[in-house]
């Protein structure tokens, strides 16, 4: 038997919906619509919905600004700093929920360092990597202003934190007795890690990874700060659309699509393990 | 043969676990710990599997000390009370986890999952995960996964208390003759008498940290140690009522504080303070009141248990619980006559049995 | 004090229906266990009584009165939960005096009522402490009493003593039960603990799969269980059951042993025809011969329980528990006959599934 309900409570109910909907969804619909505009269709007054769709955004933004070579930059800079601070952050966490390592106060700590505000370090940062740019090692590890490492060291020292507080609640709700278990089965310490622990864990690092490769992505200030023009990334690039003849609003638009799209494909892929880890420990005994 | 020597256990700076502690635990003997819980069962455990270290004192295997040997290399199994099943793999590969790890062949690991889930009853879900499994199904898992293999000592930490009561009395049965099959060394932690005794060849009772008493089931129901231990072993508890002894022709003889003689003692219990007696539920009539050398009670509560009743009855300051037969209608705020077998009487002094070894019985 | 009143009660949830349109009564003072398995719909009912669910269909009348569309803190119900949830910085006195303080109650009055209650429950050395230093067993008492000072006019516990050890268990049930002779109060007490609800109550409601299949005192309930669900689910050891075929007035079978029948018995098979579910408590089956209903089986186990022996002997493709003296015992695959109280047999049709363990959904 179904609920009964009225008809004006349904069309309110879906009249919310759509408003919602319509508040987050309709500024990427206007700004793809906009990348494919011809210029003196943009900024008019009414906005004009009908217009005949042209690439010439497109073409301007990939071929004359050459975009790609800020998502190939993003790219390197947003997966390898995910890389470093999933793997640091999970056995950090693992650590911190474990072994209670620093009575809660490291934990504490590391915490605090992300109640920092960006623009507080930004100035020393500039001024450490441009220094450390300048010695042997800096120079092997590409650590100098406008070079990837120098971001990928700020990403990791700014999701880190995040990270482990994320990861330590869901290594937290691995019940111990299932290590006990496995290591009375005969599995070292390393191998009850890697066979028991961390696939149990996945849906709580694949959500970390999920949240850190978006903050990657999106971030602005460090890019801007610290690149001048080869290490530079998509938010950056799409500054540099900003000209003193004025802004060109039809390639930022296009320069925007280009670079939400991978993370859009990405995000849908993951929808699945992130679910399964914001419900994590739904399934227990 | 297992032995923890004066074992202490400390968990952070103010929470011990157990104190001192010695137990033996014998090749092939099921072995119960008993107690309520918080009384350091689990630690026993885990201190056996290696899963923690005594803060003082050793463990030892045949004389020799593991404490240092890792979990791992102790070839111990064991059930978790929380089940402690992984929630990635399936039922089928739960149970196998522990022959894979000993790297079994693949047929050998299945004929071996497919008996020992037969035996459990749970061939019907093998190939679901544990989230998709009742509370019943999850502690057979558990228990499963221990058994499965051959092992040096098998812990069991209350693996059937949270199946359904026909399912746990079923059970029970199937495991007491499963351990007599194997000629396993068991310890089985529970904090239902019935169990204990059931299963047990010996049970410890273990009260905040300490060991109570060891001994067979027989052992602690008919000779308790303390008022601890009379009041933990048997369905329903043993009751007590405080007594004075004063000089009789032969030895001495047990009072009432309302002046109802009810036994005999030993001369030497004559102006001990701290007197009590124990008695069971089985070892009191219901009589008339008011007849010679019964004692005066007030009906207070009764229960019915289906094949027995159980009458809370007080007496002076004490209550005593006794069971009746279920056809035996009483209300609450009646006055019976209470008839005690004077054979079958406890005699406690501050507690401890009376060191003059259960005299009561023998010279009434 | 409140009597309690169902009409074809009845919740949904979604597409599920937990309860499936009960009636009850419970008179003024009375207490009623609700007892069956998880998702019999025993705690969708109480939720319905307590008004912290609504009611799909159907009433709930307090003294005559609806109460469906009384909200839960109007219907002047005190529930009790598993964990008595107290406030850590205040004392053990203004633990219980918090409902009163929130109604409004003048200061005078208070007192009172705190130190009445907290007398009668033996928690007046405690009145000045805090809650962190209270045992677990004080704590309850203090949940307890918080609930009822209020006065309320119905008292709901929800399997408030499950995961306790024997003696624990008694003293619980001891201290229950005085509450509710001291007090008064209609009580309903939820529970899937079949020996919790014999004990404590004065009516058992034994439900499962959303209906009431049995409603009396425990001594009925026990002895006279109205289908074999509820002989099945109530009495310790539990009730063994046997299929039993080509029944007629001569006799029945049971695992290949022919016995013959009493008067009563015959009645009963001319009822049920010739297939149908046989049971019997293991009280009422004892080792050896001398009953017209015998049965041959192989033993399997003796469980020596000190007071008492507890049997288990398979007979035919049944294993089947009995209670016996101590000292009596069977060995492994003997071949054994049991006798059985032809007084105690109980026949039930053949289509109810109780032979499944409840677990295993």
């Amino acid at each position: 038997m179904q609920r009964k309900t009225s008809i004006p409570l349904e069309v309110l109910r879906y009249g919310a919906i759509f408003l919602v909907l319509g508040f987050f969804v309709f500024p990427i619909f206007w700004m793809v619509l906009t990348s494919f505009k011809p210029e003196s269709a943009i900024m008019v007054s009414p906005p004009r919905f009908l217009f005949t769709p042209t690439l010439d955004n497109y073409y301007h933004a990939i071929v004359d600004k050459n975009f790609f070579f800020y998502i190939k930059n993003t790219l390197i800079i947003s997966v390898i700093s995910t890389a470093i601070v999933v793997f640091i952050g999970s056995l950090a966490a693992y650590s911190f929920a474990r072994y209670n390592v620093g009575d809660g106060h490291i934990l504490f700590f590391i915490l605090s360092t992300k109640m920092m505000p960006a623009i507080a370090v930004i100035l020393p940062y500039f001024l450490i990597f441009r220094d450390v740019g300048k010695t042997a090692v800096g120079k092997a590890l590409h650590l100098g202003l406008d070079q990837h490492g120098a971001l990928i060291v700020s990403y990791v020292m700014f999701n880190l934190p995040f990270a482990i507080w994320l990861l330590v609640s869901f290594f937290q709700d691995i019940p111990r007795s299932l290590e006990h278990s496995a290591r009375l089965d005969g599995l070292s310490r390393l191998q009850v890690l890697r066979k028991v622990t961390f696939p149990l864990a996945a849906p709580g690092i694949a959500v970390t990874a999920v949240f850190t490769l978006i903050f990657c992505w999106n971030e602005f200030l460090f890019a801007y700060i610290l690149t001048r023009k080869l290490a530079s990334t998509v938010t950056v690039g799409v500054e540099s659309f900003f000209t003193l003849q004025g802004i060109l609003w039809g390639p930022v638009a296009a320069a925007a699509t280009i670079s939400v799209a991978p993370m859009l494909v990405f995000v849908l892929v993951m929808q699945r393990y992130m679910v399964r880890g914001l419900t994590f420990g739904a399934v227990r005994g | 043969m297992y032995a923890l020597v004066d074992v202490h256990k400390r968990y952070g700076l103010r929470t011990v676990a157990l104190r001192r502690l010695n137990l033996e635990i014998r090749t092939g003997e099921f072995f119960v710990l008993y107690g309520p819980a918080g009384a350091g069962k689990s630690t026993i455990l885990n201190l056996l599997a290696g899963l923690t270290k005594p803060t003082t004192g050793d463990v030892r295997r045949n004389g020799q000390s593991i404490v240092h040997v890792p979990p791992e290399r102790r070839d111990a199994a064991m059930a978790f009370e929380n089940y402690a099943l992984y929630s990635h793999l399936s039922v089928a590969e739960n149970l196998a986890f522990p022959l894979r790890a000993a790297g079994l062949p693949k047929a050998e690991i299945e004929t071996r999952v497919n008996r020992i889930a037969g035996v459990l009853g749970i061939p019907h879900v093998l190939h679901r995960r544990p989230g998709f499994l009742s509370g019943g199904q999850r502690q057979r898992v558990a228990l499963g996964r221990a058994i499965i293999r051959p092992a040096d000592i098998y812990l069991l930490d209350e693996p059937i208390g949270h199946l359904d009561a026909k399912l746990r009395h079923r059970m029970r049965a199937e495991l007491k003759a499963l351990a007599v099959e194997m000629k396993a060394t068991i310890v089985f932690t529970t904090t239902s008498s019935k169990e204990a005794l059931a299963l047990a060849d010996r049970i410890g009772i273990l009260n905040a940290g300490r060991l109570e008493q060891v001994g067979t089931p027989a052992e602690l129901y008919n000779a308790p140690a303390n008022t601890f231990v009379a009041s933990f072993i048997g369905d329903p508890p043993m009751s007590f009522l405080s007594v004075t002894a004063r000089p009789d022709d032969m030895a001495a003889a047990l009072y009432t504080a309302d002046g109802q003689r009810i036994g005999t003692a030993p001369a030497s219990a004559v102006g001990l303070t701290g007197l009590q007696v124990g008695i069971r539920s089985n070892a009191i009539q219901m009589v008339e009141p008011g007849a010679a050398g019964t004692l005066a009670g007030r009906v207070e509560v009764v229960e019915h248990l289906g094949h027995s009743n159980i009458a809370v009855i007080s007496t002076g300051k004490d209550e005593l619980q006794v069971s009746t037969e279920a056809e035996i209608r009483l209300r609450p705020g009646e006055t019976v006559g209470l008839q005690i077998d004077p054979a079958k009487l406890h005699l406690f002094s501050g507690g401890a049995a009376f060191a003059d070894a259960a005299p009561a019985r023998n010279v009434a | 004090m409140a009597r309690i009143t169902a009409n074809r009660l009845l919740k949904r949830y979604g597409n599920f229906q937990a309860v499936h349109g009960i009636d009850f009564d419970i008179a003024d003072g009375e207490f009623v266990a609700i007892l069956g398995p998880s998702g019999c719909g025993k705690s969708s009912t109480m939720r319905m009584i307590a008004g912290l669910e609504s009611i799909t269909e159907g009433q709930i009348l307090f003294d005559g009165t609806p109460v469906n569309d009384v909200r839960a803190r109007d219907r002047n119900v005190a529930m009790s939960f598993e964990n008595y949830a107290l406030y850590a910085p205040i004392t053990v006195y203004e633990n219980i005096a918090f409902p009163l303080r929130s109604a409004g109650k003048d200061q005078a009055e208070i007192d009172r009522a705190v130190r009445a209650v907290a007398e009668k429950m033996e928690l007046t050395p405690l009145l000045g402490l805090k809650p962190g230093r209270l045992s677990s067993g004080q704590a309850q008492r203090v949940g307890l009493a918080r609930a009822l000072v209020r006065k309320p006019a119905v008292f709901l516990l929800d399997e408030p003593i499950s995961h306790l050890d024997t003696r624990q268990r008694y003293r619980m049930r001891r201290f229950i039960k005085s509450i509710h002779q001291e007090f008064g109060h209609t009580m309903i007490y939820v529970t899937h603990d079949q020996e919790e609800a014999l004990a404590l109550a004065d009516r058992v409601m034994v439900m499962s799969d959303g209906a009431i299949q049995q409603l009396a005192t425990p001594p009925e309930v026990y002895s006279r269980p109205a289908n074999a669900f509820v002989a099945g689910f109530v009495g310790e050891p539990p009730i063994n059951f046997f299929d039993f075929s080509d029944a007629d007035e001569t006799g029945l079978t049971i695992e290949g042993n022919r016995v013959s029948l009493t008067d009563p018995l015959r009645a009963r098979v001319r009822e049920l025809g010739p297939v149908g579910l046989a049971a019997i408590r293991p009280h009422f089956m004892r080792l050896g011969a001398g009953s017209p209903v015998q049965l041959q089986g192989r033993g399997f186990i003796t469980e020596e329980l000190q007071d008492h022996n507890e049997i288990f002997v398979d007979i035919g493709s049944v294993r089947v528990s009995l209670i016996a003296p101590p000292g009596v015992k069977v060995a492994r695959n003997e071949t054994v006959t049991i006798s059985v109280d032809p007084d105690h047999l109980l026949l039930f049709p053949a289509d109810v599934k109780v032979k499944e363990h409840s677990d295993d959904l």
